[in-house]
C-alpha cells in the first residue's frame, strides 16, 4: 500500500519550500565561495553548508521518489564532501556546473509539479556533470586539480610546480604578523640604544662631578676627614672609569646589532612579502569567461585581450580586485559596448573589444580596462546632477570632465536609463570605489564619446607593511602613509593665495588647496601659521591637498595597530602606531581625510597672525647645583612643565653660561654651597651686572637659617626655597610669580 | 502513550516521520528539533520516551548529539539515516557506539507500494525500542577488568566462534572486536540484527577500528583464522563442514524469530558438526533469536557464553537462553575479549 495521496501532496508542498530555500542558499553560498575561497574559515563554513543542504535535498527528494533531483543533489553532495575535507581550491567550472545543476533541479521540480516531462536530457546532463568533475580530478585527485588550474592560467610562463609547496595563506599571514611584531621590537630596541647613550652621557657627567668634589676636598684640607672621603671618592671615580669603556663597547655593539637587525628585518619582510605574491593571471584568466557570459546574457559580442598577466601581486589584493574588475567589465559590456547593429552603423567592428592591461609600477600595480564602446556622455551626467541639485547648477555647469567622472563613483549614481540585470541599479561604481579603498586602491576613468572608456585601477603591491611620515600638529602626532604623499614642502606665508574663496598654495606648477590638519581633526579652531610652515601634499585620485602641520618629524616604517571600540569608527583614522617612548601616533586614512577635507569647509588658516607661535618658544631656565641628584630632579620637574633647561655644576660655570648664551635666560635657579663659586656669589654677580640683572634668581638651599635667607635677599635673590620644604609645586609657584608666561 | 522527539533539519523528513508516528494510536510526537542543540533543550523540557535522530545537521550532528544525550539525559535514540554506505555512515556508527540503539533507513519513495511495509517497520522498531530503559554508559566504561577465572572443563581445543547480537550489539561488538589481537587463532562468524542496508557500512567501520580482519561473509567462502565474518542482509548465514574445513553457506528461507539472517540459524548450523569445539556467544539484544541455537550448541558440547545482564543494553535474548538452560557462563562485556583470548590459547 502506498501513501495516502493527500499526505503526499502535503509532503510535496513542504519539500518544495525546503527545496526553494535550499537551492537559494546553495547558489548564494556558491557565489560567495568564488569570492571567499581563500579564507579557510569561511571556506569551511560555506562548503559545509552546501554539503549539508545538498545532502538534505537528496534525502528528502528520495523520500518523495523524486529520483532525478536526488541524483543531482547527490552529485553536489559528493563534490562538496570532497572539498569540505581538503584545502584544494574549487575550480571555477565546478562552481559553474553546480550552479547549472541547481537550475536543473529547479526545472525538474517545476515539471514534477506541472506533471510534465523534464525539459532536458537528464542522462546527458549527469554525464556532463560527472565528466566535468572528473576532468578536474575532483575528490580523488584534488592536488592535481589545483595544478591544472595553475598551469592553465600560466601558459606562457609555466611555474615549476615540483619545486614548490603549497602554504595556506593563513600561515603566511601569521609569519607576516610575526615579522611585524618584530619591527615593533626593533623600534623598542632602538629606543633602548638611545637611552643607553643618554645614561652613558650621564655617567660621564657624574664622573666630572666626582672629580670636582675630589679636587675640592683636596683644596679644603682643613676638613679632618677630608682625605678619607677623598679616598672613597677616588674609588667611585675608578669604578665609573671602569664602567665607561664597557658602556662604550656595549653602545658600539648595540649600534652594530641594530644595523644588523634592520638589515635582517628588511630581508625578512621582503621574503614574507614575496610569499604572498601570485601572478595576476590567476585572476585575469577567468575574465574572458566572465566577459563571454555577460556578453551572451546581453546578446552582445565582445572580444577580450589580456596583456601583462605575469605581473606578480599580493594574493589578498588580487582576490579583492575580482569584484571591482567584474563590476567594471559588466558596466563596460552593459553600458559601454553597443549592440552589433549600432556598431555597424557607427563604422566599428561588430564585436566590441575589451582590453585588460596590467602594469607594474614598482610599489603599485596598475590595471587598465578599456573598451571601445559608446563612452560616457558627460553632458548626461551634468544634466542629471543639475536635476538633482538645481541650487548648484551654476557650479555644475563649470565642472570638468574629470570632476563629472568622479560623480560616477558616488553612491546611488547611475546614468543607465533602463535598469538591467547586469548593472545600473544605482549600486554601481560606488561599490567599485568602496571595495578598492579597502585595498588602498584608487580608480579613475576617462572616456571619449563614441570611442570608449578607460578605467584605471591602481592598487598597492601589498597591504602588509607600510612606511609613514610622522607629523606633529599641536601636541598630537599623526602618520601619513607614505604612498599617498606627493611631496613635503616648507612654504612661506606669501605662497598662500585665495582662489574662489579658498586658500590655495602654489607648489611647483600646481595650485593646491591648503587645509590645516589641526582643523580637520578639530584640535584647535583658530589656526595661526608662522612665516614659514611645513605642508604635506596628499594626492588621491585627481585631487591633491596641502595639509599644514606644525612639524614634520620624519619618515619611518610603521606597524599599524587597529584601534578598538569605541574609537574604531573615528573618521579619517585608520589605526595607531607606536613611536619612540610609547608615544602614540594616529595613522591617517588619506582617502577619508581627503574627502572630509574637500567636503567640509574647515576653518581657514589665520594668516594675519604671522608671529611665531609663542607657546612654541619655551622659557629657558638655568639650573645651578653641584649635586647631581638635585640638579636632575629640578631639571626633570622643569622639563616636564615645558621649560627648556640648561644645567651648570657651580657658580663659575653658570656665570660663564649666562655670558655665553645668546639670549637671556628667563630664570636662574641656584644652590648655595657649591665649589668654585657659590650661589650667593653668583647671584651677586648677576644682580650687579647691567646686562643680566633683570634675570630672576631663585636660591634653593639646605641652609634654612634666617641669617642665610637674609644673605640671599642682600645679594638680590628674587626668591628663596629651602631644600627640606622643597617640592615641585612650590618651585613652580615661585617661577610663575617671577616670570611672565606667554 | 509513547512520547517521541524528532530531531531532523529537513522539514520534509520531519513531516513524514511525524505523520507516520501520529497515525499510531499509542504514539505522539511531542516536539521536533532542527538541530542537536535544540534537541537537548527540548529533551529536558518534554522528557520524551524515544528520540529519532538525523545524522547530518547544522551546529551539532547526530553523533555528537547522541553522545550528549547519553551522558545527560539517557533516552532511547534511534538513528534515522538516509545513507547506508557513504560518508554519513561513519557518524552513524559512531552514534551507535555512543549508545544509539539502532539505525533505521529513511524511507525512500513514499509512493511505492511497499511504503506501508517500511513505515510499519519503523513504527515497530520505535515501539519496541521505547520500552528499553537506558542506563548511563559510563557504568560500563568504568568497570575494571578483573582476572579471568575459567573453569578447566571449558578449556578445549576450539575451532570456531559463532556469535549473535541485536540491540546494543554494535557497541558491544566494537568493544570486543577492537580488542582482539590480529593473530586470534580461530574464525568468528557473527549475526548482528541491523536494518537493511547498513551492515556493510558497519562492517567496514568495525574493520577500520580492529586489528583483526572483519568482513561481510560471502557464500561458499572458506573460513580462515584471524578473520571475523558478518552475515550480510537477505540470507540466513550458515556454516557447513566440508572435507578441508568450514564454509559459509547462504540459505534463502523465511525469517526465523522475526529475523533474517537469524542467530539461531547460524548457531544451529554450527551445532550440526560441533564436537566440543565451538564457542557460542549471545550478546545484548531484544527478543528470543539465538536462544534455541544456544541450546542446540550446548547439547553438542559447545561452550556457551552470554553477555551478563549488567552490561547488556537489553538482557533479552541472553535471558531467554539462560531460562532454557543453554548458558555455561555469563561474562561482563569488558571481559569477553580477555575471556576469549584465554580460552583459545
Amino acid at each position: 500500500m502506498s501513501m495516502n495521496p493527500e499526505l503526499y501532496k502535503q509532503l510535496l508542498e513542504t519539500f518544495r519550500s525546503e527545496l526553494d530555500e535550499g537551492l537559494t542558499l546553495m547558489s548564494n553560498e556558491l557565489l560567495d565561495l568564488e569570492k571567499n575561497q581563500n579564507n579557510p574559515a569561511q571556506r569551511k563554513e560555506i562548503t559545509e553548508k552546501i554539503f549539508r543542504t545538498a545532502h538534505n535535498i537528496k534525502g528528502s527528494s528520495r523520500i518523495l521518489g523524486l529520483t532525478p533531483i536526488g541524483e543531482i543533489a547527490h552529485n553536489i553532495e559528493n563534490i562538496f564532501h570532497g572539498f569540505k575535507n581538503s584545502e584544494a581550491l574549487i575550480p571555477k567550472n565546478t562552481i559553474d556546473l553546480c550552479l547549472e545543476a541547481i537550475n536543473k533541479i529547479n526545472l525538474v521540480m517545476e515539471s514534477t509539479i506541472s506533471k510534465k516531462p523534464i525539459p532536458f536530457d537528464l542522462n546527458e546532463f549527469m554525464k556532463k556533470f560527472n565528466l566535468g568533475n572528473t576532468e578536474n580530478g575532483l575528490i580523488k585527485d584534488l592536488s592535481s586539480a589545483e595544478k591544472k588550474n595553475l598551469t592553465s592560467t600560466n601558459d606562457e610562463k609555466k611555474i615549476k610546480l615540483d619545486e614548490s609547496i603549497r602554504i595556506p595563506l593563513s600561515l603566511v599571514d601569521k609569519i607576516s604578523a610575526l615579522s611585524e611584531e618584530f619591527i615593533l621590537n626593533k623600534i623598542y630596541f632602538e629606543d633602548h640604544i638611545i637611552l643607553i647613550n643618554k645614561m652613558f652621557e650621564k655617567i660621564l657627567t657624574l664622573n666630572v662631578n666626582i672629580n670636582n668634589i675630589i679636587d675640592n676636598i683636596k683644596k679644603s684640607n682643613e676638613i679632618i676627614n677630608g682625605l678619607e672621603y677623598r679616598e672613597k671618592f677616588l674609588d667611585i671615580s675608578d669604578l665609573l672609569m671602569d664602567i665607561v669603556p664597557r658602556m662604550t663597547e656595549m653602545s658600539r655593539d648595540n649600534k652594530y646589532l641594530s644595523v644588523n637587525t634592520n638589515r635582517l628585518n628588511r630581508q625578512l619582510q621582503e621574503a614574507v612579502y614575496e610569499l604572498r605574491l601570485i601572478p595576476a593571471s590567476a585572476l585575469l584568466s577567468h575574465l574572458p569567461h566572465t566577459v563571454r557570459d555577460i556578453a551572451n546574457s546581453l546578446n552582445k559580442s565582445v572580444d577580450v585581450e589580456i596583456k601583462g598577466g605575469d605581473v606578480s601581486i599580493d594574493k589578498y589584493v588580487l582576490s579583492g580586485l575580482k569584484d571591482p574588475i567584474n563590476h567594471i567589465l559588466r558596466n563596460a559590456i552593459d553600458h559601454g559596448i553597443e549592440s552589433s547593429e549600432i556598431r555597424k552603423e557607427l563604422g566599428k567592428p561588430p564585436a566590441g573589444k575589451i582590453v585588460i592591461e596590467v602594469h607594474d609600477l614598482g610599489n603599485s600595480i596598475n590595471f587598465i580596462i578599456s573598451d571601445d564602446g559608446a563612452g560616457i556622455d558627460y553632458e548626461k551626467i551634468r544634466k542629471k546632477l543639475i536635476a538633482s541639485n538645481p541650487e548648484s547648477s551654476e557650479k555644475i555647469k563649470k565642472y570638468t570632465e574629470n570632476e563629472l567622472s568622479s560623480y560616477l563613483f558616488e553612491p546611488g549614481f547611475s546614468t543607465k536609463d533602463v535598469v538591467t540585470d547586469i548593472s545600473g541599479r544605482g549600486v554601481g561604481l560606488d561599490i567599485v570605489k568602496k571595495s578598492l579603498s579597502t585595498l588602498k586602491g584608487i580608480v579613475t576613468l576617462s572616456s571619449k564619446m563614441n570611442e570608449g572608456t578607460v578605467f584605471s585601477i591602481q592598487v598597492p603591491l601589498s597591504l602588509s607593511s607600510d612606511r609613514g611620515l610622522i607629523v606633529r600638529s599641536f601636541e598630537s602626532y599623526f602618520v601619513f602613509p607614505t604612498s599617498f604623499i606627493q611631496r613635503v614642502a616648507m612654504l612661506k606665508k606669501q605662497d598662500v593665495c585665495i582662489v574662489e574663496g579658498q586658500q590655495m598654495v602654489i607648489i611647483g606648477e600646481r595650485t593646491i588647496p591648503l587645509k590645516s590638519l589641526a582643523s580637520v581633526f578639530k584640535i584647535k579652531n583658530t589656526n595661526t601659521i608662522g612665516e614659514r610652515f611645513p605642508v604635506v601634499v596628499v594626492q588621491h585620485n585627481q585631487y591633491a591637498i596641502a595639509f599644514c602641520v606644525d612639524e614634520v618629524i620624519g619618515e619611518k616604517e610603521i606597524v599599524i595597530k587597529a584601534i578598538n571600540q569605541p574609537l574604531s569608527n573615528v573618521s579619517c583614522i585608520e589605526g595607531g602606531t607606536l613611536l619612540e617612548r610609547n608615544t602614540i601616533a594616529l595613522v591617517i586614512n588619506p582617502e577619508q581625510l581627503m574627502s572630509e577635507s574637500i567636503h567640509l569647509n574647515v576653518a581657514k588658516l589665520d594668516l594675519h597672525v604671522v608671529k611665531q607661535d609663542k607657546k612654541k618658544k619655551l622659557l629657558h631656565i638655568l639650573v645651578v647645583d653641584d649635586s647631581i641628584t638635585t640638579r636632575t630632579l629640578e631639571k626633570n620637574i622643569l622639563e616636564s612643565n615645558n621649560f627648556k633647561v640648561t644645567v651648570a655644576v657651580n657658580g663659575q660655570e653658570a656665570w660663564e653660561l649666562v655670558n655665553a648664551n645668546k639670549e637671556l635666560f628667563s630664570l636662574i635657579i641656584t644652590d648655595v654651597s657649591m665649589p668654585v663659586m657659590n650661589g650667593f656669589e653668583l647671584t651677586e654677580k648677576i644682580k650687579n651686572s647691567d646686562k643680566f640683572n633683570k634675570i630672576p634668581v631663585i636660591i634653593v638651599t639646605s641652609l634654612g637659617s634666617d641669617a642665610e635667607k637674609l644673605r640671599g635677599v642682600e645679594v638680590g635673590a628674587d626668591a628663596y626655597i629651602v631644600k627640606n620644604e622643597f617640592e615641585s609645586n612650590l618651585l613652580l609657584k615661585k617661577i610663575h610669580e617671577l616670570v611672565v608666561l606667554p | 502513550m509513547i512520547k517521541i522527539l524528532i530531531v531532523d533539519d529537513s522539514p520534509t523528513d520531519t513531516m513524514l516521520l511525524k505523520n507516520i508516528f501520529e497515525s499510531q494510536k499509542d504514539m505522539t510526537v511531542v516536539a521536533c528539533a532542527h538541530n542537536g542543540l535544540e534537541a537537548l533543550s527540548l529533551i529536558e523540557k518534554y522528557k520524551p520516551d524515544l528520540i529519532t535522530m538525523d545524522i547530518e545537521m547544522p551546529k551539532m550532528n547526530g553523533y555528537e548529539t547522541t553522545k550528549l544525550i547519553m551522558a545527560k539525559f539517557p533516552t532511547p535514540v534511534v538513528i534515522i539515516s538516509s545513507n547506508v554506505t557513504d560518508h554519513e555512515s561513519q557518524a552513524t556508527f559512531k552514534a551507535l557506539e555512543s549508545g544509539a540503539f539502532t539505525v533505521l533507513k529513511k524511507p525512500s519513495d513514499v509512493q511505492s507500494k511497499n511504503f506501508n511495509v517500511i513505515s510499519s517497520y519503523i513504527v515497530d522498531t520505535v515501539r519496541s525500542m521505547s520500552e528499553i530503559k537506558v542506563i548511563k554508559r559510563t557504568r560500563f566504561a568504568k568497570s575494571k577488568i578483573t582476572p579471568i577465572n575459567i573453569s578447566p572443563s571449558f578449556k578445549k581445543n576450539y575451532k570456531l566462534i559463532v556469535m549473535g547480537a541485536s540491540v546494543g550489539g554494535p557497541q558491544a561488538l566494537k568493544n570486543i572486536l577492537s580488542q582482539l589481537p590480529k593473530d586470534f587463532p580461530i574464525p568468528i562468524v557473527i549475526v548482528q540484527h541491523m536494518s537493511h542496508g547498513f551492515i556493510e557500512g558497519f562492517v567496514k567501520w568495525l574493520d577500520d577500528h580492529a586489528a583483526l580482519k572483519i568482513k561481510c561473509a560471502v557464500d561458499n567462502e572458506k573460513l580462515k583464522s584471524g578473520i571475523v565474518y558478518f552475515a550480510p542482509d537477505d540470507y540466513h548465514c550458515t556454516i557447513q563442514q566440508r572435507k578441508n574445513g568450514y564454509y559459509i553457506s547462504f540459505v534463502k528461507s523465511p525469517a526465523v524469530s522475526g529475523f533474517c539472517p537469524s542467530i539461531t540459524m547460524l548457531m544451529k548450523s554450527a551445532a550440526l558438526f560441533c564436537n566440543n569445539d565451538v564457542i557460542g556467544i549471545l550478546l545484548t539484544g531484544m527478543g528470543l533469536d539465538g536462544a534455541d541455537g544456544m541450546l542446540e550448541l550446548k547439547h553438542k558440547g559447545a561452550h556457551t557464553i552470554v553477555q551478563d545482564e549488567e552490561s547488556c543494553v537489553v538482557f533479552g535474548m541472553g535471558n531467554v537462553a539462560k531460562s532454557f538452560g543453554a548458558v555455561d557462563v555469563q561474562v561482563e562485556l569488558n571481559q569477553i575479549c580477555q575471556y576469549l583470548i584465554t580460552l583459545t590459547k
